[in-house]
């Protein structure tokens, strides 16, 4: 990783105006979710009785809602709490994921079939109705919310990982470094894993967008994160019934946030296609 | 090897072929005024390394490129035709029938899906606007004339099925079927056993005799040129840098990285000590270049050479593109 | 002649599913069949053949990346072939025996410096403490390779055809190896680079006492450096002996037809070319009566259907036992 990568990467987002459009949103969420706290106009949570259900103004910026809490700053808050739950289930999903996987399809026999088993009767739910239970069962929180999106997110790593590992089990430098004195164990770990990575990261963050939606579904129908902590999905929820009777704002702009989040992930993925595989461009 | 009068005129004739390639870290200039010739029923060869051009020079008539390629000069007439310069429409109605081409990895350029027997169909119905009844006996017949073993069973057989030496015996009768006049072979044979590779380009020269089709044979194996060829055209960096009979390039080659190139070629005879390397490695084909790409590795490199390359007949029909021929 | 390595009648089979087969049969694809021959300290031995005559299996039963399912095989006294190969790396033997690959980039692991990749025998196997002194090592065996120390940071994709072979090479003998096998080097080079890695080959047995097995399909390299040559075909050894007499007076009519394909560099004549017609028998469950060469053979009699030929000599009698000429052929 040394300065040609650095100017592959910096080729690349700019080469292509929509990566770099989807770069410069990622950057953005990223800074808001780091700072926006600090930056909000107002407290999220703190109602004000006097201004409810006002539309957008000039002081504020997002309308306030059925408490009189500025949109803004919980809009603004809540990127936060989501992009933390996105990138925590899609990370703890990767991880567990890609190794199965590649353990699965350097061992073979027993191994693989576990893998693919367990791998199989995930996918055999609809992913949504399997999250939606896993919270139900273990209790609303931040973290099962994680849990959840994760292991119903397993199965794409576990085979994909599989397939690369395959591949490389028969390459000539695994040979080669068995001949040099490594075990199964660390050619695996050293030689064969790292190199599966690069087509995963692709994966990883088309999963983002999918994390995001599905921790929002969830919320929106009352499993996992609970108001009042702002997050999106709740946010929408807690819009959609004012939709009708004309206050369009509440829901609106979380959903916007919602939806140009994951835009952004899954244009970043061609990008970072791109960025790891220069030949398969389209 | 066919004997023909000096005033036939040629059947592909190529004068200034130039190509670049556009690419992130600049512009490739892959080849730079490539010219020969090809009679009809001539086998000739381009012999080169890699990164040598001859490929392209392929890939340019048959008009196959790469999206990032760029023609940027020169002709290529094919009996009457500029390929060039020529219309998609007007290409069609000859690629496929006029030229064809094969190409290095048989099971790779086939389509794996689908039953031979039936690609050969697919060119015949567009080609040669056979009708569907006769299509398959004729791919029956194609089949057996390059000599693949049960052939009616053979039709049905997909490309994974089949080992390498068929693959590309398939690949002969899908370029073969229309009865073109000039075969393009961009390394037919590389990664063929040798006796498989010996039988592949005997069937190659026997129906090139019997249909005095013209070919024109790519390769990186001099010794495999040597067999086949009647003339030779050597490559290097995107120049050709001598064109010879055979007997002529072997006997006396003019060009020093000709010479050289013989010398490095292990043969019976010769120890290894007495094996030449070249040294240095291609010229890097984005940046300045000198006129003579070799110099840079030339051992008999002298000021004068950074000239514009002459090209000097020191014998018939025999180029060389230097300004100190051996 | 001081024996390095011995392999006794080793054979390996791998199952196989054959179509429209009996259900509960078992089919066996024979990959490597009978093979007998062994290396001597100092000397390197041709292995020529074609594809799916086993010489890619034999190596790796020989290196010990794979099982034998027959045979036994003795390296410097030892008899190594009873450890499985899955623990083979904890084995004392696994330095002596490395190999340089067929394919540059292959065989290179492509987020590995050229430092690493020749770093990591010795730091597994080499008993080398401090990254000084590992560094100094790394740079002994940079330059005697002829490799620029500076490129030791760069990464294969960075690397030319012939210094990517370099880096293999510096690799394989890292752990100075008593047997190097080396498994079509320079088939993936270009012929202007494949003289230099030919020298540096030759060089370093010599200087390094170490035995070669060389394997490769093309006939005029192997001319080049070895002292004997093995033919297989069909996952047998139909010829062997010095390097010379097999090509001068090749006695079985595969390894004549294998030379007459050859095609001469030097521009010369085409001799008179032997075509072998049909394709290789199968490999799957071979009948072991019939010769694997018979009905491709140009001279077939009936005897070659009914009892298989082994291996006798050919050659003039006073040859040592080791390097005498011998031939699998009724005929011969």
């Amino acid at each position: 990783m040394t300065a040609a990568a650095l100017r592959h990467a910096r080729y690349v987002v700019t080469e292509n105006p929509i990566t770099l459009v989807a770069f410069s949103m990622l950057v953005t969420l990223l800074f808001l979710a780091l700072v926006g706290p600090a930056l909000a106009p107002y407290d999220p949570l703190k109602s004000d009785t006097a201004n409810t259900l006002k539309p957008p103004s000039a002081r504020h910026w997002f309308g306030t809602d059925q408490l009189g809490r500025d949109m803004l700053s919980r809009v603004i808050v809540a990127t936060r709490l989501d992009m933390a739950i996105a990138f925590s289930s899609v990370a703890l999903s990767f991880a567990v994921g890609s190794m199965a996987g590649a353990c699965a399809g350097v061992f073979g026999g027993w191994t693989e079939r576990i893998v693919s088993r367990i791998s199989d009767t995930i996918m055999a739910f609809p992913l949504f109705v399997l999250a939606m239970g896993i919270v139900a069962a273990l209790g609303n929180s931040v973290f099962n919310v994680i849990l959840a999106t994760a292991i119903i997110n397993l199965p794409f790593y576990t085979r994909m990982a599989r397939a690369e590992a395959n591949v490389r089990r028969e390459a000539g430098y695994v040979e080669a470094a068995r001949l040099s004195g490594n075990g199964t164990l660390r050619t695996l770990a050293v030689h064969i894993y790292p190199n599966c990575l690069p087509p995963m990261m692709v994966q990883a963050s088309l999963n983002l967008g999918w994390a995001m939606l599905n921790a929002a579904g969830l919320a929106f129908i009352g499993l996992g994160v609970r108001p009042p902590t702002p997050e999106w999905g709740i946010l929408v929820a807690e819009g959609a019934s004012f939709i009708l009777s004309g206050e369009w704002w509440i829901a609106l702009f979380p959903g916007l946030a919602l939806m140009l989040a994951v835009f952004c992930f899954n244009l970043m993925g061609d990008g970072l296609r791109d960025l790891i595989d220069p030949r398969r461009r389209t | 090897m066919t004997v023909l009068g000096a005033a036939a005129a040629p059947l592909l004739s190529v004068e200034g072929l130039s190509v670049e390639f556009r690419t992130r870290d600049g512009i490739v200039r892959a080849l730079d005024r490539v010219g020969f010739e090809i009679r009809r029923g001539e086998t000739v060869g381009v012999v080169g390394e890699s990164g040598s051009g001859k490929s392209v020079t392929a890939f340019s008539i048959m008009r196959i490129l790469d999206p990032a390629a760029r023609i940027t000069g020169g002709r290529a007439v094919f009996d009457g035709l500029d390929l060039l310069s020529a219309t998609e429409r007007e290409l069609e109605g000859r690629r496929g029938r006029d030229l064809s081409m094969i190409f290095q990895n048989p099971r790779t350029a086939l389509n794996p899906i689908r039953q031979v027997g039936r690609q050969i169909g697919d060119v015949l119905v567009r080609h040669a606007g056979a009708s569907r009844g006769a299509v398959r006996s004729r791919a029956v017949e194609l089949l057996a004339q390059v000599q693949i073993p049960d052939p009616e069973r053979r039709y049905w057989a997909y490309p994974f099925e089949l080992s390498g030496g068929m693959c590309q015996r398939v690949m002969i009768a899908l370029a073969l079927a229309c009865g073109p006049s000039l075969l393009v072979a961009d390394e037919p044979t590389t990664g063929l056993d040798v006796t498989t590779q010996a039988a592949i380009m005997d069937l190659i020269d026997d129906l090139a005799r019997a249909r005095r089709m013209a070919t024109l044979l790519i390769t990186h194996d001099l010794g495999l040129a040597a067999l086949h060829c009647e003339r030779i055209v050597v490559m290097h960096a995107g120049h050709v840098v001598e064109s010879a009979p055979t007997a002529a390039l072997f006997a006396s080659p003019r060009h020093p990285y000709t010479a050289k190139l013989i010398a490095a070629t292990p043969k019976p005879g010769v120890p290894l000590d007495e094996l030449a390397a070249i040294p240095g490695g291609l010229p890097d084909l984005r940046g300045a270049l000198p006129a003579c790409r070799y110099s840079p590795r030339c051992e008999r490199y002298a000021p004068f050479c950074d000239e514009p390359l002459p090209l000097q007949e020191p014998a018939s029909g025999h180029t060389v593109a230097c300004w100190k021929p051996l | 002649m001081d024996t390095l390595l011995e392999v006794a009648s080793v054979s390996k089979r791998f199952p196989v599913a054959v179509k429209g087969a009996a259900r509960g049969s078992e089919h066996f694809l024979q990959a490597v069949d009978d093979v007998s021959f062994s290396i001597g300290r100092g000397e390197c031995v041709g292995l020529v053949g074609e594809s799916g005559c086993g010489k890619s299996t034999l190596v790796k039963l020989i290196t010990r990346l794979l099982d034998t399912s027959d045979g036994r095989i003795w390296f410097d006294g030892q008899d190594i072939g009873t450890v499985p190969a899955d623990r083979f790396a904890s084995m004392p033997q696994r330095a002596l025996i490395q190999m340089v690959f067929q394919d540059p980039t292959d065989s290179l692991n492509p987020r590995f410096t050229a430092f690493d990749t020749i770093a990591d025998p010795i730091r597994r196997l080499g008993g080398i403490s401090g990254s000084r002194n590992l560094g100094k090592r790394v740079d002994a065996l940079t330059d005697m390779v002829g490799l620029p120390r500076e490129l030791l940071g760069r990464y294969p994709h960075q690397l030319s055809g012939g210094q990517k072979q370099r880096v293999g090479i510096a690799r394989a003998v890292a752990l100075e190896p008593r047997l190097l096998v080396l498994d079509e080097p320079t088939s993936a080079l270009d012929v202007s680079v494949q003289a230099v890695i030919l020298k540096l080959l030759d060089d370093l047995r010599r200087r390094l006492g170490m035995s070669y097995l060389f394997v490769s399909h093309d006939l005029n390299v192997v001319r080049l450096l070895a002292d004997r040559v093995l033919v297989m075909y069909l996952g047998r050894i139909v010829e062997r002996g010095p390097v010379s007499e097999v090509f001068e007076r090749p006695r079985h009519p595969y390894t004549r037809a294998l030379l007459s394909c050859v095609p001469d560099p030097g521009g010369g004549a085409a001799g008179r070319r032997i075509r072998l017609s049909g394709e290789p028998r199968s490999p799957i469950d071979p009948d072991p009566r019939v010769c694997r060469f018979y009905g491709r053979c140009p001279d077939g009699h009936d005897r070659c259907a009914q009892e298989m030929p082994l291996l006798h000599s050919v050659g003039l009698d006073h040859l040592a036992v080791g390097t005498a000429h011998v031939a699998a052929c009724h005929l011969a």
